[in-house]
């Protein structure tokens, strides 16, 4: 217990203060409230809210439109951001203004926001460094464009439940593949991978929501197709295009090594990184296809369901719950058999053949036909030979029973074997060889509700004994019989 | 009218009365066809089982009777289903048959409604007993024992109360018995089992295709009577 405390707190505190690293320029961005620039005349912005607004901008312009970002450009941005949401009426000079002001705190003068914390397995202060906006110069001019950090921090600020997370990740691997962090990338898809689990998961919980209950599980179907599913074109697209950003870095990592004839560490390492995020990619990609087609499954399933249900409605309908309250309430059980008995089934018995009838109606008589002699003794009752056999098998089962129920009451626990033994002494040794002998004891192991029946009007209730019945674990060929 | 349609015709309605298949993938599928395609045929089944008292519903291409209210001929007395359950009260009878129509809600909630409950076990039937008997008798009020009757549902509910869950350690290897709540519902289900209303399978019972029928027909066909029932009986109890 404490050793996992103390790994949590000392082995863990690097990973978690590198995690916590994206959220410092923000933090640090917000103690700005305007108040010392240009003596508090803009105190009525927000930072906190332009550089939320300013991260979606590049966003949208970096990862959306795929182009970097002119500083005039932003200024743009900037204009129309701080008429539309700020109350205060601000003139070109003084957008620009504010606007240079604002870069200039994102940019932290050009120089990177440095996070400071304790490392204590080194027992040093470590500082680790965090961009929001990156630069870079082509044909004499400056690009701006948004940094991984950033991107991660902008997307942990809101559970995403409008837009896909999948999307997302995607271009956040986008940044990272570009930016030659294959590793990083790695984890990336490992998040996608997760999502598009989840997604499965989500996907199966609806088809067993719909399942159960039509009009909760189409809720949950038409949630889970809104949120989950409208973006899955646009995953398709960006897992294809981050597919041949992979080839690309490959193409690249080549082209700067060609000629080389002794390729570096750095080289191998980097390759095998690729290789990896590739795989992972590709793994990805199947599972992403194996969802497609499990929502179709459950689109066609769902689609049926409706269609039943439209179908039933059109039927009235009896609730057997509020019938059952009905019943309750009006505390008579014999309108219970009324509901069921019908159910139950005809009864079936020994009874005359209706297609007889037809033959007798058809038949001509014969003109030879003795006549029947009219007899005055009265009918008796046919008795059927499997009656009569019915009656033999009663006799000896009830006669056998009672013995059970005997030698349950000398001793709580026997084996077959034992009474085997003594019925044999009591009576005669070859009435185990008897069949009924045999068939009573299958009837009881098998406890289909036969024997119950056979013995319910020979023996009364108060003589029955409750026993049960196992297989011996010494001897698997004998029972053991234990009164309850 | 054919003598041959009438052969036919009275040759489905003894198979039926028989208690034996007739569907479109049973043993007399040729009589199936007759019955579906042949108006006279079809004709004859209807009157012949009508003055018989007996309905007939069609479910999944196949034909299942049941006795009208009041059949004393097809259909079971109380006293036969006491017979076959082996039980000798009335409360006892009661009781099953409240097991029965817990077994039915299990599978649907309404009569055209089934839940997609592909099997039950025992001890879902004894949980939803359990669950139903429970807002049967009120434990604040207590009750006076003299006055509950036989043939009320607060018996029921005493019935059921006064058995212990179970004789044996495992519910599946639960026997036929009426000593215990576990050992009642399986002298029950094995009654269904006879009637080709349930089917086990390693202590799973599914729901045949004439269960099926029975419930999503007979309700429906009946429901304005035993509406009329219901509500006479709330009357009386006014």
């Amino acid at each position: 217990m404490i050793e996992t405390m103390q790994r949590d707190i000392v082995a863990d505190h690097r990973e978690r203060m590198l995690n916590l690293k994206k959220y410092y320029p923000f933090f640090k961005l917000t103690e700005n409230n305007f108040s010392q620039f240009k003596d508090g005349m803009y105190e009525n912005l927000d930072m906190g809210y332009i550089l939320m607004a300013i991260l979606r901008f590049f966003i949208e312009q970096n990862n959306v439109k795929e182009k970097d970002v002119t500083y005039p450009e932003y200024l743009d941005f900037m204009a129309r951001m701080l008429r539309e949401n700020f109350n205060q009426k601000l003139d070109d000079g003084q957008v620009r203004e504010v606007s240079d002001y604002i870069f200039d705190k994102i940019r932290n003068e050009g120089r990177p926001f440095s996070f400071e914390y304790y490392d204590p397995i080194d027992r040093k202060k470590r500082a680790s460094r965090v961009r929001i906006i990156e630069s870079n110069i082509k044909d004499n001019t400056v690009w701006y464009s948004i940094s991984a950090e950033a991107i991660e921090f902008y997307l942990d600020t809101k559970e995403i439940k409008d837009e896909s997370r999948i999307s997302v990740a995607q271009l956040l691997l986008e940044k990272m593949i570009s930016s030659d962090d294959f590793k990083g990338g790695a984890v990336v898809v490992a998040k996608i991978n997760d999502e598009v689990s989840n997604l499965k998961r989500q996907s199966d919980q609806v088809l067993k929501g719909l399942s159960l209950n039509l009009d909760e599980g189409v809720k949950s179907y038409r949630e889970f197709m809104d949120t989950g599913m409208q973006w899955f074109d646009e995953e398709e697209r960006l897992f294809k295009k981050n597919t041949e950003l992979i080839e690309k870095a490959l193409a690249k990592l080549n082209s700067d090594h060609e000629g080389q004839s002794q390729k570096t560490e750095a080289y191998y390492r980097t390759l095998k990184d690729i290789y990896e995020l590739g795989d992972q990619l590709k793994i990805a990609m199947n599972r992403h296809t194996e969802l497609l087609v499990s929502v179709t499954k459950m689109q066609k399933m769902t689609d049926q369901a409706i269609k039943n249900a439209k179908i039933r409605s059109l039927r009235s309908r009896v609730n057997f719950q509020t019938i059952l309250k009905e019943m309750i309430l009006a505390d008579d059980a014999e309108v219970l058999s009324e509901f069921i008995k019908p159910v139950l089934g005809i009864k079936i018995r020994k009874r005359f053949v209706l297609k007889n009838l037809d033959e007798a109606l058809t038949m001509r008589p014969l003109k030879m036909i003795k006549p029947e002699k009219v007899s005055f003794s009265e009918s008796t009752e046919i008795v059927y030979d499997d009656e009569l056999e019915e009656e033999r098998i009663g006799d000896n089962y009830e006669f056998l029973m009672r013995n059970l129920y005997s030698a349950l009451r000398v001793r709580d626990e026997f084996s077959k074997k034992e009474f085997d033994a003594s019925m044999m002494a009591m009576y005669d040794e070859n009435i185990i060889k008897n069949a009924d002998y045999v068939t009573f004891f299958v009837n009881l192991w098998q406890d289909d509700g036969y024997l119950n029946k056979m013995l319910d009007s020979r023996i009364d209730e108060e003589e029955k004994i409750d026993f049960t019945l196992e297989r011996s674990s010494e001897d698997s060929n004998d029972l053991i019989i234990r009164r309850v | 009218m054919e003598n041959r349609n009438l052969e036919k015709a009275l040759d489905i309605v003894s198979l039926l009365v028989s208690g034996q298949d007739v569907g479109e993938t049973s043993a007399n599928s040729a009589l199936y066809q007759e019955y579906s395609n042949n108006s006279e045929v079809y004709a004859i089944v209807q009157e012949t089982l009508r003055h018989l008292e007996l309905e007939i519903y069609e479910y999944k291409n196949s034909l299942y009777t049941a006795g009208k209210a009041g059949n004393t001929v097809f259909g079971f007395t109380n006293e036969e289903v006491k017979k076959a359950l082996g039980v000798k009260l009335n409360k006892e009878l009661y009781l099953a048959y409240f097991i029965i129509y817990n077994i039915i809600m299990q599978f649907y909630t309404d009569s055209s409604t089934p839940a997609y409950v592909e099997y039950v076990k025992i001890d879902d039937i004894v949980n939803s007993m359990d669950t139903n008997i429970n807002g049967i008798i009120d434990d604040e009020m207590g009750i006076v024992l003299d006055e509950i009757e036989e043939n009320s549902f607060r018996q029921i509910a005493l019935s059921w109360e006064e058995l212990p869950a179970s004789s044996s350690n495992s519910i599946d290897n639960t026997r036929a018995a009426r000593k215990s709540k576990a050992g009642f519902v399986k002298t029950v289900i094995n009654f269904l089992e006879e009637n080709d209303l349930l089917i086990g399978n390693d202590a799973r019972y599914y729901p045949t295709d004439r269960f099926r029928s029975m419930i999503e027909n007979y309700y429906e066909d009946n429901r304005s009577r035993l509406a009329q029932l219901l509500k006479g009986k709330k009357e009386q109890e006014k």
